[in-house]
């Protein structure tokens, strides 16, 4: 039986069941303005929303595998591809475009066009590291962890900072080969 | 470069359109981020009061929020000064804006006079949550009932809200209700006006 060919980000965005965006960025708000009243540092507020979207990266891997019948990624191209064009639109509605890739195909940019997070957002004067957004660099490399890739993702360019776009910067570090938990000779 | 100059800045976030609120995320994003949120506070308490208080403190926030969007968006910058009013406020429009649909059904407490409840079969919060059998009573909930008081409270309705499991029969999974009841300055009749509302003050320069 031919493998399932691929579905597109539309197509499964179209089939999920889907809840208010609205909902969304306000419980977000809520997270981040705990985490800021527990935490009081903007840096620890900053790690700690990258553990959270690490915590959600390492589940989402695989709604996301089972869900789009994507085949293995050939390269870190497809897959910075995936993330953006099937990722980011099945899981929040938005598309995602890549760009600026380096000389050896390791490093690129998301750009993204439009963040349900940051609706009706703004930063104070007093939260002005903050990087707002932070859960998604975690979701992105727990879920690409689970895949055998080591990856940093990082901020580049923030909206909520004064920068025209959103833009993650994606950095593969390495490959790491799956480990199988038994010999071959037993 | 690609997509440059499409997002518009503004210099003012109160310039920023609203939107029509048409947008939408799948569940499982808002699952996900739900189950961290609950995770989280369970890191940051001793005891399931604790956590539930957390949890309705969150949803409060949200709820306040919410109610100054609908009452904008939805009718009109309109406040409701009636309880009935109020209630079928959320019980329809809030729900229906952030669950997709009104909820089951919102009935008067036969025990007491200021007791009302909004009934819902499964709530979309709790949907992918299962809960231990060491966790008693515990309700996720509690953050759908921070957002119903978040919403009656800044509306001039003081109440205290509550999330309780009900069983039913012939159904494995039982049934949420949300119980409200309100504080004693509200008053017990039906036509009682919100006398101690503070005035919404904030403008909205949105362009609509």
């Amino acid at each position: 039986m031919p493998p399932a060919a691929p579905r597109s980000g539309e197509a499964i965005f179209a089939s999920v069941e889907r809840v208010n965006a609205e909902l969304f960025t306000l419980t977000y708000g809520a997270i981040v303005r705990q985490l800021l009243t527990d935490l009081e540092e903007v840096d620890e507020v900053n790690k700690q929303l990258d553990q959270m979207g690490y915590n959600i990266g390492i589940r989402l891997i695989d709604e996301f595998l089972a869900k789009s019948n994507v085949s293995r990624c050939v390269d870190f191209k497809e897959t910075a591809e995936m993330i953006a064009k099937v990722g980011f639109k099945m899981f929040l509605g938005v598309t995602a475009s890549v760009m600026n890739w380096d000389a050896d195909g390791t490093c690129c940019s998301i750009l993204l066009e439009d963040n349900p997070l940051v609706d009706f957002v703004e930063l104070p004067d007093t939260c002005q590291g903050l990087y707002y957004c932070n859960i998604l660099s975690g979701v992105i490399r727990g879920a690409l962890e689970m895949v055998a890739m080591k990856t940093e993702v990082t901020w580049i360019r923030d909206m909520l900072r004064g920068d025209d776009a959103y833009e993650l910067q994606v950095k593969l570090l390495k490959q790491v080969p799956e480990e199988y938990p038994y010999k071959d000779d037993e | 470069m690609i997509g440059a100059g499409k997002i518009k800045q503004y210099a003012n976030i109160l310039d920023k359109p609203i939107g029509k609120g048409k947008q939408e995320v799948s569940l499982s994003a808002l699952a996900f981020l739900f189950s961290e949120l609950v995770q989280y506070n369970q890191t940051q308490v001793d005891n399931i009061s604790e956590l539930e208080t957390r949890l309705e403190d969150a949803g409060y926030a949200v709820g306040a929020r919410v109610l100054e969007l609908l009452c904008h968006r939805e009718k009109g910058n309109r406040r409701e000064t009636r309880l009935l009013g109020i209630l079928s406020f959320v019980h329809s429009t809030v729900w229906k804006v952030l669950f997709g649909k009104v909820a089951d059904s919102l009935e008067k407490g036969t025990e007491h006079e200021d007791e009302y409840m909004i009934s819902e079969k499964e709530l979309l919060v709790n949907k992918f949550i299962s809960m231990p059998k060491d966790m008693g009573s515990f309700h996720c909930g509690a953050f759908v009932a921070g957002i119903v008081r978040g919403v009656l409270d800044n509306a001039g309705f003081p109440a205290v809200v509550t999330a309780h499991f009900v069983p039913v029969e012939g159904q494995q999974r039982p049934r949420t209700t949300i119980l409200i009841k309100f504080a004693e300055e509200v008053g017990t009749s039906l036509n009682s006006l919100a006398s101690n509302i503070p005035l919404l003050t904030k403008v909205w320069y949105a362009q609509v």
